[in-house]
């Protein structure tokens, strides 16, 4: 399933991919999330940390200050977050909503904002299983990749601003797969280097079909 | 007794057919013959009904069944998670159970592993 020996596929048509999808991750809200639980940790251990001291329990202050550490690094990921809110954002366009296994699926990206920041620019298709599961009242989400095929990797300007590309699903693969606990999951993954600052990065879920189910509805139509 | 699934083909095609006989010893008045996928690995269990079907079964020591094979999921087996069919025949008195592959090409499809 390694490979990429479709990463030259030919478009399979003229025009340009006209489905714009959308990211499945949400900047705003994975700075949200994280600030906020950035700011209940570090009120929880300080208030302990300091009372440790003040009380002059030492033993217990050094103990807590190691929770302390943990608050300071998710002050720094929470900055590293908020800087990412100013990223360059990804338009992706493609050219089915549902490709099927074996078929050829085209893309347009274009970057909306300072594309000059990104220096290099990788986009992949990625197939993931994704299994989810409870041990005691912990629930773990566990992720395996089955299949990547590189679509582009570039560094000239003007393809890192506007591009197009081409991949084609393999055909000895596995549909999408969509369970409570346990899924098959086919995505487009953006990454975009940019230099002194957080990388752009962006994930775009497709639902692949199997062929004969395509064909199943076509009929029916 | 539990009764016992004889399948014309272990193995069909997504859309294809499933076909076969289910045989017991003692009176039934019918045979009820469901057709499942579950998952198994390292996720919590999913299971899902597909196809079923009941089959008048008064006098007789055998009934022949037919069923559709969904389009999807497939058959497969990954590193954390696989997809199997199960077929259940049910009798007055027992049931058994017994794994079909529904996949392109009759073969479980094997998820490697990407670098």
């Amino acid at each position: 399933m390694e490979g990429h020996p479709f990463r030259d596929a030919p478009p399979t048509t003229n025009k340009l991919p006209s489905t714009k999808i959308e990211a499945g991750t949400s900047r705003i809200r994975n700075f949200l999330a994280g600030g906020l639980f950035t700011l209940v940790w570090n009120s929880i251990v300080l208030w302990i940390f300091v009372s440790a001291l003040s009380s002059g329990e030492t033993f217990f202050a050094v103990f807590s200050g190691i929770f302390v550490l943990v608050g300071a690094g998710l002050i720094v990921y929470s900055g590293y977050l908020f800087l990412a809110l100013f990223n360059p954002r990804i338009e992706l366009h493609v050219s089915e909503d549902a490709p099927t296994l074996g078929g050829t699926l085209d893309l347009h990206w274009k970057i909306a904002g300072s594309a000059s920041r990104i220096r290099a620019l990788k986009i992949e298709l990625l197939g993931t299983e994704r299994a989810t599961y409870r041990r005691g009242t912990d629930t773990t989400t566990d992720t395996h990749v089955f299949a990547r095929i590189r679509i582009a990797h570039t560094d000239v300007p003007r393809e890192i601003a506007d591009g197009t590309g081409s991949v084609v699903i393999p055909a000895g693969a596995v549909p999408s797969f969509v369970a409570d606990h346990n899924q098959i999951v086919w995505a487009i993954h953006i990454e975009g280097d940019i230099p002194w600052w957080p990388d752009l990065e962006d994930v775009f879920a497709i639902y692949v079909v199997p062929t004969k189910h395509r064909r199943a509805q076509q009929e029916v139509a | 007794m539990n009764p016992v699934i004889t399948l014309d083909h272990p193995a069909v095609e997504p859309g294809d057919p499933i076909t076969g006989t289910v045989t017991w010893q003692g009176a039934t008045t019918s045979v009820f013959v469901t057709l499942r996928w579950e998952t198994r690995g390292k996720g919590d269990r999913d299971r899902s009904v597909i196809a079923s079907t009941t089959l008048p079964a008064a006098g007789v020591i055998a009934v022949r069944f037919a069923l559709t094979a969904p389009h999807e999921p497939f058959s497969f087996s990954g590193k954390l998670i696989s997809v199997v069919y199960v077929l259940t025949a049910s009798v007055a008195g027992g049931e058994t159970s017994q794994e079909i592959v529904i996949a392109p090409g009759g073969e479980e499809v094997v998820l490697a592993s990407a670098g």
